[in-house]
This record gives structure tokens, sequence and C-alpha cells, in this order.
């Protein structure tokens, strides 16, 4: 099982850039390039609060639970 | 890290011990070299510790006449050349370890002020202080002295390297761990 982020999925559908949700949410470029490639290990709720609030969305829309195929 | 007083001490501390290490070593230098040209100057310099078994060179006395000296003492103007390269080559391999250890612990003393305490490349500080320290103990183990009656081989445990040596490797384990949490904690945003 694993957690998808959908950030560029919502990025895309704002028509907002990696570099303005940075600004209007006061976190780096670089932990946000962390978070849409999928390589962070967790994501604490004022930040999840703070991209919502920004993109207008609810946290189900950035987060995605999939279940992978046990072999 | 906030000004932290241990932590200062410990970088003042480490620092002097290194240019004492380094006095100490010129001063032994100079006398060597001394030894070359008068011999007899040495004639109250005792010398019999420095050829026991031990860490570092255990110690010089220094006489101020001839019945201080005790009769069964080596003294330095008596012993052969090769001796006193011997002497030389120890106390110099001691002071090489001892100081290599120094800097390895202040490098890892100068990456805690800078706020990188758990990073990797203090795990390799601590693994190379772990193993100065166990040369150290191999070196402090076993000590001779040869004169013309024959050989005298002196053997003495010290564990106080040892204990140095695998402290350090068992440090250097608990900053791996701590360099993975501090990898996992900079990947949560």
């Amino acid at each position: 099982m694993s957690i998808i982020v959908n950030l560029d999925v919502m990025l895309a559908k704002r028509k907002m850039k990696l570099k303005e949700l940075s600004e209007e949410v006061g976190i780096t470029i670089t932990n946000l390039s962390i978070l849409k490639t999928g390589k962070a290990k967790g994501i604490r709720f004022n930040t999840l609060a703070a991209i919502c609030n920004a993109l207008d969305c609810q946290p189900g829309d950035i987060l995605e639970f999939r279940k992978t195929e046990e072999l | 890290m906030d000004n932290n007083k241990i932590i200062n001490s410990a970088s003042i501390i480490g620092k002097g011990m290194i240019i004492l290490c380094l006095l100490f070593f010129l001063f032994f230098l100079v006398m060597v070299a001394y030894w070359h040209f008068d011999k007899s100057a040495f004639d109250l310099v005792n010398v019999s510790r420095a050829f026991e078994a031990g860490f570092g060179s255990n110690g010089i006395q220094f006489y101020l006449n001839e019945n201080q000296k005790p009769s069964n003492a080596i003294i330095l103007s008596e012993i052969s050349p090769i001796m006193v390269y011997w002497l030389l080559l120890r106390t110099s391999l001691f002071v090489f370890l001892s100081i290599k250890m120094i800097q390895s612990a202040l490098r890892i003393i100068s990456s805690m002020q800078s706020l990188q305490t758990f990073y990797l490349g203090n795990i390799k500080h601590l693994r190379s202080i772990g193993l100065f320290a166990f040369f150290s103990f191999l070196l402090s183990i076993f000590n001779f002295y040869y004169s013309q009656g024959g050989f005298n081989f002196h053997f003495k445990t010290a564990f106080a390297p040892l204990i140095l040596a695998i402290a350090s490797y068992v440090l250097a384990e608990v900053f791996r761990e701590g360099a993975k949490l501090v990898e996992e904690k900079n990947l949560i945003i």
C-alpha cells in the first residue's frame, strides 16, 4: 500500500506554478518538489492545511491511497 | 547549537592538548638531537619507565645530583643509539596517534557547533578515533630494552585506549542511527 501525492494534478487544475504555491504557503520549492515527486516520508497537518488553503481543496484531493498488489 | 559551555571548553582543551603534544614532541626531538652531540649532558636523565609497556612514553625522570639516581636506572647517556631511536619512534607514534584522535574529536565538536551533529562525516571521524585508539592499544601492549646483557621485554595491557576504541565504534553506530533519524525528519514536509 502506498500514499500517492497528487499535488501536480491540483496545481494543473488551479493553473498554479510550484513557485507561486511556494510563496503563498511559505515552504521552499525544494520541499514542495520532494512532496510532489513522492519522496517525502510524511506531511505535517499545518503544511497540509496551508496547501489546501492555497489550492482551495480538501486533503483528499492532494493525497490518495492506493492498495498495491501483493505477489 | 547555542553557546554551549561544555562544547566550547572541549574545543579549547582539545586545541591546547594538540599544542602540548607538539611541544612535548619538539622537546623530545631536541633532546635526542642534542644527545648525539653531548651524551654526558644526560647523565642524570632516567629513562627506565620509557622502556616499560603502556600508553605514551610513561615519563622521563630528571635528577639534580648523582645521589638521587637509583642504581638500577637506565640512564639516557648510557643507552645505545638504536634504543634512543626506538624511544623516539615509539613516542612519535603515540604523539601522532594522539593528535589524530584529538583532531577527529575537534572535527566532531565543530560540526556540533554548526548544527550538523548527526551527519555522515561524524561517523567516519568516530570510526577513525576508534581505529587510532586500537592502534594505540596495540602499541602500548609491548615495549623492550636491549643492552649488551640481552633483551628485556615488557608487556602490559593498557585498557584505556581499548575502551576508547570500543566506545568510539559504539558511538559511531549511535551516530549512524541519528543520521537516519535526521534524514527521515528532513523528509517530513
